[in-house]
C-alpha cells in the first residue's frame, strides 16, 4: 500500500478568494475578528497572522476579508477529489482539508513516486491551490507527514517494505502537534516530556492504554499500520456543476471572461479525470432578483479541451442578451459522451492542423445560430427537387464517399448518359422558348400528380439541356401547358 | 559568410518566398485546374492551394463551377478538410457534384444572415485551416479592399484555396487577390472565354477559350424538334379541366335543384382534392 495525502493548508482562504476577480488583491480569512490566513498580496503588505481585522484594514485599504465558508470548502474538496480521480481510483476525503489517494497501482503509469507527486502538485497548482504532500504506508501516516511537511526520501520505485520502514522512520521525527491527538493529550504528553511520535512509540503499550485510553492506542495502531484502516472511497459525480458568486456584480461581457475561464478550466479538468467529453454545456447568469439567463452551448463532437469550451462559449455570449448586472455564474454539463481522442498527423501539414472540422462547425453554430450550416447528400428519388437533401454536416471525416454514394439514381443517370445541372434553382424560373437553343433532350420526369398542388396539373415535365440567350447553359423543362421554365444551370 | 558570397546567394535563390521569372516547374503549393491550357498560364501550374482567387462574371451559371470542378474534386478526395460554400446563389446540386467527382461528404454550406456574418464566417473558415477550399459569394456593395486583404492573409495562414465570386464591375476595383479571372460567355456551348486580369509572375492574358468539363453531347437539331413535337403530342392531357367539367354539368342540370346541389358538392370535392 502506498498512500499519498494532499493537504491543502490554505483551502479556506483559497475557496473564498476564487470569488474575487483578480489575484493580486490582498485578502485575509478572519475568525473571531482575527486574521487566521492571508494571501501573498496581503503578506507582502505586512499583514501578520493573528492581528485584528481593524489593524489589517488600516494597513491595507483594498483588503478583502472573508469568514470561513465550511459548505463551500466541502464542495471544493469534493471537486478536487473528483479532479484527482485521474491519478487513482481509490480516493477518500479527509475533512477538513485533505485528500487521500492510494496509488500503488498508478506508479508505473505516472513515472514513479516523484512523477506522481509532480503531477499532483501541478494539477492542484493549476486549480489554484497550495499543497503539502505526504507519502506513507498508511493513510493516517501520510496525513500526519503532510501536515508536518516531512519530506521522506523514497526510491523512485519503492517496494512495500521500503515504504513501511522509511515512513516509520519519518514518523518518529514528527511532533505530536501534527497528529490527530487532541490538544489535551498532546499537553499531557508534553508534561511528561514526550513531544515526538518516536518517543510515544517507545513507551510500553499497556501503560499507554491505561493512562490515555483505548482510543489513542487504536489511533497509533492505525497510524503505524498494525491495524487495518478501511476508508470510504468517493464515487465520481455523474455530472459537473460549479458556481461562482462574485463579490461585486459584473456588468460587461469582457469582465465575465475571467470567471468563465475559471469554470471552464474546472470543467476541463473534471472531464479529463472522467475520460469524458461534453456534447452540450449550460451556463447560467444570475442577476440580483435571482432571475437567471441561461445559455446552452452545443458541440459537434465530445469536447474536452478547455480552450475550445471557452472560445465557443464566448462566441455564443457575444450574441446573447445579458441582464445588466450578473451576480453569480454557474456552469454545468448537460450532455456527456465518452471522449475519443482524434488522430492528428505526426507531421502537421499546416500550422493550424489541430483545428478540427468539428471546431469550425461549433464556431459557426455559436456565432451564427442553429440551422445556418448544413451538408448535402444525394437521395434516391426521381423528382429533381428531392434527389438531394440537406443533412447535418458530417463531422467524422470518412473515406471518399463517391463509391458509397453511387446509388441507384447515380447508376441510372450514368446509364442514360443524361446530365444534371450543378446549380439547382430553389424554384423553377419562367422563361420563353425563343431565348433557348435546345442542345439535348427530352428527358421526361413525372413528378407525380398526387404531390403537385393542383390535381389537374399534369406534373409531367420534359427536360432539356439548353443554351440561354444570356450565355448560360441551363436545364429547362416544358410543363403540360407548354410553358418553359429554367430549373438549373450547368455552371 | 563573408568569404563565400556565392553560398549566400545560393541560399537566397532557394528561399521559398523568392520567385524567379524563369521558374515554372509545378509547385506543391498549387492544385491543377484540370485544364492544361489554363495551368500553363498560372504561376504554379494551378490554383494556389493557399491563396485568394477572384472569379468575375456578369451572371451566375456561366460555367464557374465547371471551371473549378476538377480542382475541387481533387481536393475533396485528397484531403479530409471541408469545402465550404458561403452564401451560394443557388443550391449546389448533389447528384451533379458527385458526377464530377466531388466528395459531397466534405461539402459544408453556410448561409449567414448578414454581410458581416458572412465575412466573419469566410475568414474563420479559411483561417482555421480546416477547409481545403472556400467559395464565397459576398455583397459586392459592402466589400472593401481591406477585407479582401484580410481574406488573402487568412488564406495563406490556413492553407486554403479561397475563391471569391464577384460581378464583372469589380474588375475596375483594386484587389489584393493573387489571381483574378474574368469569365465571359463563349460563342459555343460548353465553352468559357476567360481573361486573366492579374496573375503572379506574368502579364495579364487577354483571351483564352476553355473547353469545359462535364460536357453535354449535342443532338442534331432536327432530331430534337421531331422528338419535341412527338412527345408533346402524345402527352396525356386531362380530358376535362375542372371549369369545363362544371359548365358541362350545369348545362345539363339547369332545371333541377337536385342536380345543381350535386354539382355544388362535386365542386366542393374538387376544390378539396385540389387543395394544397
Amino acid at each position: 500500500m502506498l498512500w499519498f495525502c494532499v493537504e491543502l493548508p490554505a483551502l479556506g482562504l483559497e475557496v473564498c478568494a476564487r470569488r474575487m476577480l483578480d489575484d493580486d488583491r490582498p485578502a485575509v480569512l478572519a475568525q473571531d475578528n482575527r486574521v487566521v490566513a492571508c494571501n501573498t498580496a496581503a503578506r507582502a503588505r505586512g499583514i501578520a497572522l493573528g492581528s485584528s481585522l481593524a489593524t489589517a484594514h488600516s494597513i491595507s485599504h483594498g483588503l478583502a476579508h472573508f469568514s470561513r465558508d465550511i459548505a463551500a470548502e466541502r464542495t471544493r474538496l469534493r471537486f478536487l477529489a473528483d479532479a484527482a480521480y485521474r491519478f487513482s481510483a481509490t480516493i477518500s476525503i479527509q475533512e477538513p482539508s485533505a485528500i487521500l489517494l492510494e496509488v500503488s497501482g498508478s506508479l508505473k503509469l505516472f513515472g514513479g513516486v516523484y512523477g506522481l507527486k509532480r503531477g499532483l502538485i501541478s494539477l492542484f497548482g493549476e486549480l489554484g491551490h497550495r499543497t503539502e504532500i505526504g507519502i506513507a504506508h498508511t493513510p493516517l501516516a501520510a496525513l500526519a507527514l503532510a501536515r508536518a511537511r516531512e519530506n521522506t526520501e523514497f526510491p523512485r520505485w519503492p517496494t512495500a517494505d521500503d515504504v513501511k520502514s522509511l515512513s516509520l522512520k519519518s514518523l518518529r521525527r514528527i511532533s505530536l502537534h501534527h497528529t490527530e491527538c487532541d490538544l489535551s493529550t498532546v499537553e499531557r504528553f508534553a508534561n511528561m516530556g514526550v513531544v515526538s511520535l518516536g518517543q510515544v512509540f517507545g513507551l510500553p503499550t499497556a501503560e499507554l492504554g491505561r493512562r490515555f485510553g483505548p482510543k489513542l492506542l487504536d489511533y497509533l495502531d492505525r497510524l503505524s499500520g498494525q491495524r487495518q484502516d478501511p476508508r470510504i472511497c468517493i464515487t465520481p459525480a455523474a455530472g459537473f456543476t460549479a458556481e461562482l458568486n462574485f463579490l461585486q456584480s459584473i456588468s460587461n461581457k469582457e469582465a465575465l471572461a475571467f470567471p468563465m475561464q475559471r469554470l471552464a478550466q474546472d470543467l476541463g479538468n473534471w472531464l479529463i479525470g472522467r475520460q469524458l467529453g461534453v456534447m452540450r454545456i449550460g451556463w447560467r447568469f444570475v442577476q440580483f432578483n435571482s432571475q437567471a439567463t441561461a445559455m446552452e452551448v452545443e458541440f459537434a463532437q465530445p469536447e474536452q479541451n478547455r480552450q475550445a469550451l471557452l472560445s465557443i462559449s464566448r462566441l455564443k455570449l457575444d450574441v446573447l442578451d445579458l441582464p445588466e448586472e450578473v451576480l453569480s455564474l454557474r456552469l454545468s454539463s448537460v450532455r456527456l459522451a465518452p471522449w475519443q481522442a482524434e488522430n492528428n498527423p505526426l507531421f502537421a501539414r499546416t500550422e493550424h492542423a489541430g483545428h478540427s472540422r468539428a471546431e469550425l462547425l461549433d464556431q459557426f453554430k455559436a456565432r451564427l445560430g442553429d440551422g445556418v450550416c448544413s451538408g448535402i447528400t444525394t437521395h434516391d428519388d426521381h423528382s429533381p427537387e428531392s434527389a438531394w437533401k440537406p443533412t447535418p454536416p458530417d463531422v467524422r471525416p470518412q473515406r471518399a464517399q463517391i463509391h458509397v454514394h453511387a446509388k441507384g439514381q447515380q447508376r441510372l443517370l450514368q446509364g442514360l448518359a443524361v446530365r444534371r445541372p450543378l446549380w439547382l434553382l430553389d424554384a423553377p424560373k419562367p422563361t420563353q422558348r425563343r431565348h433557348l437553343a435546345l442542345l439535348r433532350g427530352p428527358e421526361r420526369i413525372d413528378v407525380g400528380w398526387w404531390m403537385s398542388a393542383n390535381v389537374y396539373d399534369p406534373a409531367q415535365r420534359d427536360y432539356f439541356v439548353a443554351r440561354h440567350a444570356d450565355g448560360t447553359q441551363c436545364w429547362v423543362f416544358v410543363d403540360g401547358n407548354g410553358e418553359w421554365f429554367i430549373h438549373g444551370y450547368f455552371a | 559568410m563573408a568569404d563565400h558570397p556565392a553560398a549566400s546567394t545560393e541560399a537566397l535563390l532557394t528561399h521559398p518566398g523568392l520567385w524567379r521569372a524563369g521558374r515554372t516547374e509545378p509547385n506543391a503549393q498549387a492544385i491543377s485546374t484540370g485544364y492544361p491550357a489554363l495551368d500553363s498560364l498560372l504561376a504554379d501550374r494551378g490554383w494556389p492551394k493557399a491563396g485568394l482567387v477572384e472569379l468575375l462574371s456578369t451572371q451566375v451559371g456561366i460555367g464557374e463551377l465547371r471551371l473549378l470542378g476538377p480542382a475541387l474534386a481533387a481536393l475533396s478526395t485528397q484531403e479530409q478538410r471541408w469545402i465550404t460554400w458561403i452564401n451560394p446563389p443557388h443550391i449546389p446540386y448533389a447528384p451533379a457534384l458527385t458526377e464530377i467527382g466531388i466528395d459531397i461528404g466534405k461539402v459544408l454550406l453556410v448561409h449567414p444572415k448578414t454581410h458581416e456574418d458572412a465575412l466573419w464566417a469566410l475568414e474563420q473558415a479559411v483561417k482555421s485551416g480546416s477547409c481545403s477550399a472556400a467559395l464565397a459569394w459576398l455583397d459586392e456593395s459592402r466589400l472593401v479592399a481591406k477585407d479582401v486583404r484580410r481574406l488573402k492573409l487568412a488564406a495563406r495562414r490556413g492553407e486554403s484555396l479561397t475563391v471569391l465570386f464577384r460581378p464583372s464591375s469589380a474588375a475596375q476595383r483594386q484587389s489584393m487577390a493573387e489571381l483574378r479571372i474574368q469569365m465571359r460567355q463563349a460563342s459555343a456551348a460548353d465553352r468559357l472565354s476567360i481573361e486573366i486580369l492579374k496573375r503572379r509572375g506574368g502579364w495579364p492574358i487577354q483571351q483564352l477559350a476553355i473547353e469545359l468539363a462535364y460536357r453535354t453531347t449535342r443532338m442534331p437539331r432536327r432530331d430534337l424538334r421531331e422528338q419535341l413535337t412527338l412527345w408533346r403530342a402524345r402527352s396525356l392531357r386531362p380530358l376535362l379541366a375542372p371549369a369545363q367539367l362544371l359548365s358541362a354539368l350545369s348545362t345539363q342540370a339547369q332545371s333541377t335543384h337536385v342536380l345543381s346541389a350535386q354539382v355544388r358538392s362535386a365542386n366542393a370535392q374538387s376544390t378539396h382534392a385540389g387543395g394544397p
